[in-house]
């Protein structure tokens, strides 16, 4: 059963939190004026869902090719919540994506990678098509 | 206005290299449609996929600070409202690359704050830049100015060349706050 799901917008991601797949992955852009919106109902369920993971596996990908500031800080929030929860057990694991050659969403990964000491984060570089 | 005057202004701005213009009330779902006509331009006059994407961060950093800081706005609907700002938005080609330039009225009285932090970022390097976003994004709450400072930093930070900003008086209490960032 899909715990949350929101299609991507023309301003937002594609979002999909999975808990019996033991998967969440945040896609595509995201760069509405006042994320709160958007992140807020995610942040909720994932605070039910992750406290029953506990001694299970989650698999995080974060796979977004822009994202504006105001969203910026709340994959900040997402972090710091995942990562308190693989403090408690939860064995979270994170892929980053980003195009090889986009230094600004590799420095971000780093940004967040260095608050994530309890999940397993990795870095997923791919060759974009252009 | 007459005809003669709103063929000038083109005419001014086409001169000036100007891509898009925009003045007047500004809503999030104009601001996601200019920016996807100035990326696919962009993309077009192939300037690269870094130069294209920090033009669409500056755009969206920017023209979001006018629809939350204008002074001059606009509040329509019940239940859920649609806030427009009103500001001035030209990106335009400059020597190596794109400017992206707004501004907005505020209050005089504002002057000083944001002067300020700007001056702040500025004295900034690369790292101090990087930390203090980080250090901005973390803090909890900053519920009041809905993450301003941010979008100031980002700006700062993915600025080709110093921005360069200004104050001009504009209306008794009211100034115009212009800022021109580089891609």
């Amino acid at each position: 059963m899909v715990d949350f799901y929101t299609e991507p917008g023309e301003d937002t991601p594609e979002i999909e939190l999975d808990s019996a797949q033991g998967r969440f992955r945040i896609r595509g852009k995201s760069f509405p004026e006042n994320a709160v919106t958007v992140f807020k109902p995610l942040i909720d369920k994932l605070e039910a869902v992750l406290p029953r993971l506990n001694g299970a596996r989650l698999q995080v990908d974060f796979d977004l090719t822009y994202f504006n500031s105001s969203s910026a800080k709340a994959l900040m929030r997402l972090a710091q919540i995942l990562d308190d929860h693989a403090g408690e057990g939860v064995a979270v694991e994170v892929n980053w994506h980003y195009p090889s050659d986009d230094e600004a969403l590799q420095e971000f990964g780093e940004d967040l990678a260095e608050d994530m000491a309890a999940a397993t984060f990795r870095f997923a570089p791919y060759t974009h098509t252009r | 206005m007459d005809i003669q005057l709103a063929l000038k202004n083109k005419h001014d701005l086409d001169q000036s290299n100007v891509l898009v213009a925009y003045n007047g009330y500004l809503s999030e779902k104009v601001l996601v449609s200019l920016a996807e006509i100035l990326r696919q331009k962009l993309e077009l006059d192939q300037f690269g996929y870094n130069l294209t994407k920090r033009a669409f961060g500056l755009f969206c950093e920017q023209a979001q600070n006018i629809i939350r800081y204008s002074a001059d706005r606009m509040v329509v609907g019940d239940g859920e409202t649609v806030q427009y700002g009103n500001g001035l938005i030209t990106v335009g080609y400059a020597d190596d690359g794109v400017f992206v330039m707004c501004g907005n009225v505020i209050d005089k009285t504002n002057r000083r704050i944001v002067e300020q932090r700007l001056q702040e970022l500025q004295n900034m390097d690369e790292g101090e830049l990087r930390r203090y976003y980080k250090a901005k994004l973390r803090s909890e709450s900053e519920a009041q100015s809905q993450g301003a400072s941010v979008g100031l930093i980002e700006v700062v930070r993915r600025s080709t060349y110093p921005i360069e900003y200004d104050f001009i008086p504009y209306g008794d209490s009211t100034l115009f706050f212009c800022i021109k960032a580089y891609a």
